[in-house]
């Protein structure tokens, strides 16, 4: 599967690409296996999405624990995610499927979904500017507005958007707090909140504008930063 | 020759160095080096022999050992994991060999190297002149550099900036969450270049011989480009694309609330790049060229002097305006 056909099956899906590119994909689709089977797996991923009720206050599933616990068990792989072996570059490396990801993307999605109903509902706003965090008070609707504010534990900054993933990191780095020093489980926690506001803002947006392909893949893409993120503090918190 | 590497490394017996060391291996090619830091610098350099040279300052108290690992060897500081507990590892290494360098509070700095490069990182700063095949950098809440690298190029921040210039690559892709992106290099024939922000403005210059598809995506940033365009389709929302000659490389910038700016490049690079550029070298020079001393004895006094100079990289690098000056009216280093 080449990676510039991989780029395009998001694209493709969304109906995106443009019609010369599309049928370059399709030429292509009808000659690989491998691109053939991720793009149904991602049009069930797609189907099952859409057969999920749009927003639930609290998380019907979460996939991630398994996920854990499974990357935990050195040596033991995930069904259906490869685990790189072999020389030191890529020895401590696990990378997931498209499909495997966008799965966990959804687990995610719900749970950052709950969270951000709730943080709406107490009518809280989060924005992000270059390295600044702030708390502002904003109609849902509106474009994201900035302001500077340094990100901070003490700041006051978690607003409840944030709760559901730090509540993920922090039973994640339980185990390794002996590990981790407090800095880090902080840069940790404050870069989980930046994915989160980043995340609640593409979620807005798309309520904004529903018919946006970008901001779709954009929020896919962002969710993707949130389950790399995780999986790295998992790694940093099991690391010997 | 790998298989042999692999040997030879195997039969190297693990062995610790002490505060202040200054060894020299020779060194089969084709043996991949990988270190581990949790806190303080890797700072390496590169060399035609082959042979690796090892300096290392670190506390009494800790450790750094050297060990077999794979087809390689595995250079690790063992110190109580807590940020001022820092080791320096200072290196110089065959132009040839590749690079794996994982930490926690650790500055990365690589220069000359011409073998792959991964770099993963939290805290750190990630500055990597060379590369050749497969550059990977990773950090969390820093900046990335990269410059003079051919290969497959991926960088990752969330919190910070991605620069990357006098790059040679078909295949790019750089991401951060918060922070900007600023790309200058080959746009190869079907090659593919990814830039993505979230928060951060996104620039690229686009050389005069490129052929490419470019695609612009954002919900409420904007665009700019330094020349004229036609648009050859508009989708959905602010995403549109255009073709610059005959469309053979894709060109995807993304940046949700951000400014997307493209430009021609031509010899000369750009004025942001220019000033990155030489911050850049002035961090090489001094942190290549420093002697390597007593941990105990610096640390206070570097400490607060290198998080001085990166803040003064940090708020450079983002506040350009069109000239090249510093938007806020601070002075620029050089100016100082």
């Amino acid at each position: 599967m080449s990676d510039r056909f991989t780029e395009s099956l998001s694209d493709y899906l969304d109906g995106g690409l443009p019609a010369s590119a599309r049928a370059e994909f399709e030429s292509h689709l009808r000659g690989c296996t491998e691109c053939s089977e991720t793009l149904e797996g991602l049009r069930n991923v797609v189907a099952r999405a859409r057969m999920l009720p749009e927003r639930s206050a609290t998380p019907e599933i979460d996939l991630w624990p398994g996920i854990e616990a499974r990357i935990l068990e050195t040596g033991r792989p995930i069904p259906g995610v490869q685990v790189r072996r072999g020389p030191s570059w890529a020895s401590r490396r696990v990378s997931f499927s498209v499909p495997q990801l966008a799965a966990a993307c959804l687990a995610l999605a719900i749970v950052s979904g709950s969270a951000v109903w709730y943080a709406r509902r107490s009518g809280l706003e989060q924005t992000v500017q270059s390295g600044r965090l702030i708390i502002g008070s904003t109609n849902a609707g509106n474009a994201p507005s900035f302001a500077d504010a340094t990100p901070s534990a003490e700041g006051g900054l978690r607003g409840e958007a944030s709760k559901a993933g730090l509540d993920e990191l922090r039973r994640i780095l339980a185990d390794g707090r002996d590990k981790l020093d407090p800095a880090t489980v902080r840069t940790l926690e404050e870069s989980l909140t930046i994915i989160e506001i980043a995340i609640g803002q593409a979620r807005r947006a798309l309520e904004a504008d529903p018919a946006n392909p970008y901001v779709r893949a954009h929020l896919n893409k962002t969710m993707q930063r949130k389950v790399d993120l995780l999986r790295r503090a998992t790694m940093l918190a099991s690391a010997p | 020759m790998l298989a042999a590497a692999a040997a030879i490394a195997a039969s190297i017996a693990a062995f610790s160095l002490p505060p202040g060391s200054d060894t020299t291996l020779v060194v089969p090619r084709g043996l991949n080096l990988d270190v581990a830091n949790y806190s303080g610098e890797v700072l390496i350099d590169a060399w035609k022999k082959s042979s690796l040279r090892i300096r290392t300052d670190h506390y009494e108290q800790d450790k750094v050992m050297v060990s077999p690992l794979g087809k390689g060897l595995l250079i690790k500081a063992y110190s109580k994991h807590q940020e001022e507990r820092g080791a320096v590892i200072r290196l110089t290494v065959p132009e040839w060999m590749n690079l794996d360098i994982s930490g926690i509070h650790t500055d990365v700095v690589i220069a000359g190297t011409e073998g792959q490069v991964r770099v993963e990182t939290v805290h750190g700063d990630v500055l990597v002149k060379g590369g050749r095949r497969r550059i990977n950098l990773a950090t969390v809440n820093e900046d990335i550099c990269l410059s003079d690298a051919i290969g497959t190029i991926a960088a990752e921040t969330v919190n910070g900036d991605a620069y990357l210039w006098r790059i040679d690559s078909d295949s790019v892709s750089v991401s951060t969450v918060n922070g900007v992106i600023a790309y200058e290099g080959t746009v190869r024939d079907k090659g593919v270049y990814h830039l993505t922000s979230h928060n951060g403005n996104i620039s690229m210059g686009i050389p005069d011989n490129a052929s490419a598809a470019v695609a612009i995506s954002t919900f409420s940033g904007d665009f700019e480009s330094s020349f004229p365009i036609t648009l050859s389709e508009k989708r959905a929302g602010t995403r549109f694309q255009f073709c610059v000659k005959t469309c053979s490389a894709k060109v995807d910038l993304e940046s949700f609330q951000g400014t997307i700016q493209i430009y021609k490049s031509g010899a000369t690079p750009n004025a942001q790049i220019q000033k990155i550029d030489r911050l850049s070298n002035k961090i090489y020079a001094k942190y290549l060229t420093k002697p390597v001393g007593k941990v105990e004895r610096a640390r206070s006094e570097e400490a607060m002097e290198k998080s001085a100079k990166y803040e003064k990289y940090r708020k450079y690098g983002k506040h350009y305006d069109d000239n090249g000056d510093a938007e806020d009216g601070g002075k620029d280093e050089d100016e100082e």
